[in-house]
């Protein structure tokens, strides 16, 4: 069990970005590193970008 | 600019649709909240008045807009001019107001006249944060809209060129 993946979450709408889950409706696998999503993508609730994203730290 | 007459039921009619839109984002917001609290009853009591609030704010929007003069390349223009006030004057400045609040509250942190408990103080410095990196981000997102419907209008003014080209040939 990996247990680094990151979670990310939009500052406007909350949507979360699991790296453990992906996005596999957008075509984005499991396991995806936020690193390689592309810098182009948005939030597929609210269009904000990604770079507008924070990290969630977890306990 | 519209040489719209300045009628009170004009200014009336603009003011009912911003309620009755502000009815129906706030019900759809209170009903996401009562689910997620396990009420799905009310959920569903929210939801309903809510979808009903969009169809008064479409008959305000009809009289505002009326059908018949709306193109869509006019209704492209209008979406265009708001995005880009949104993008260019209203989140810039709201930002700017969120980040000197929050600077001023740092500031009197330590003020004893602020009454406030620490606790308090740091929500309160913690919303102002999150409203500013907020209208930060919408103004990005605010300015691609203005962008796309630009491209869009574009496209449509093109089409519309060449529809008129086929008629008049």
């Amino acid at each position: 069990m990996n247990n680094d993946f990151k979670v990310w979450q939009c500052v406007v709408c909350g949507f979360i970005y699991d790296e453990a889950v992906g996005l596999p409706e957008e075509g984005i696998a499991a396991g995806t590193r936020w690193a390689d999503i592309p810098a182009d993508w948005a939030c597929p609730e609210c269009g904000v970008a990604k770079a507008d994203f924070d990290m969630v730290a977890f306990a | 600019m519209t040489t719209r007459p300045e009628i009170k039921t004009y200014a009336n009619l603009e003011a009912a649709f911003a309620g009755e839109s502000m009815a129906h984002i706030k019900y759809r917001y209170f009903a996401k909240l009562a689910r997620a609290a396990g009420d799905e009853e009310t959920a569903k009591v929210f939801e309903a008045t809510a979808d009903q609030e969009v169809q008064h704010a479409f008959g305000h929007l009809d009289l505002l807009y009326p059908p018949q003069e709306l193109t869509p390349a006019k209704a492209l223009e209008i979406a265009i001019a708001g995005e880009t006030y949104e993008y260019t004057e209203m989140y810039p400045k709201f930002r700017e107001t969120a980040v000197a609040e929050g600077n001023a509250a740092a500031a009197s942190e330590m003020d004893e006249q602020i009454a406030e408990s620490k606790e308090h103080a740091a929500l309160f410095a913690a919303t102002l944060a999150k409203a500013a990196k907020r209208f930060a981000a919408l103004a990005k997102v605010e300015q691609r809209h203005a962008q796309h419907y630009s491209d869009h209008l574009a496209k449509v003014t093109q089409r519309d060129g060449q529809a008129g080209e086929r008629v008049t040939a």
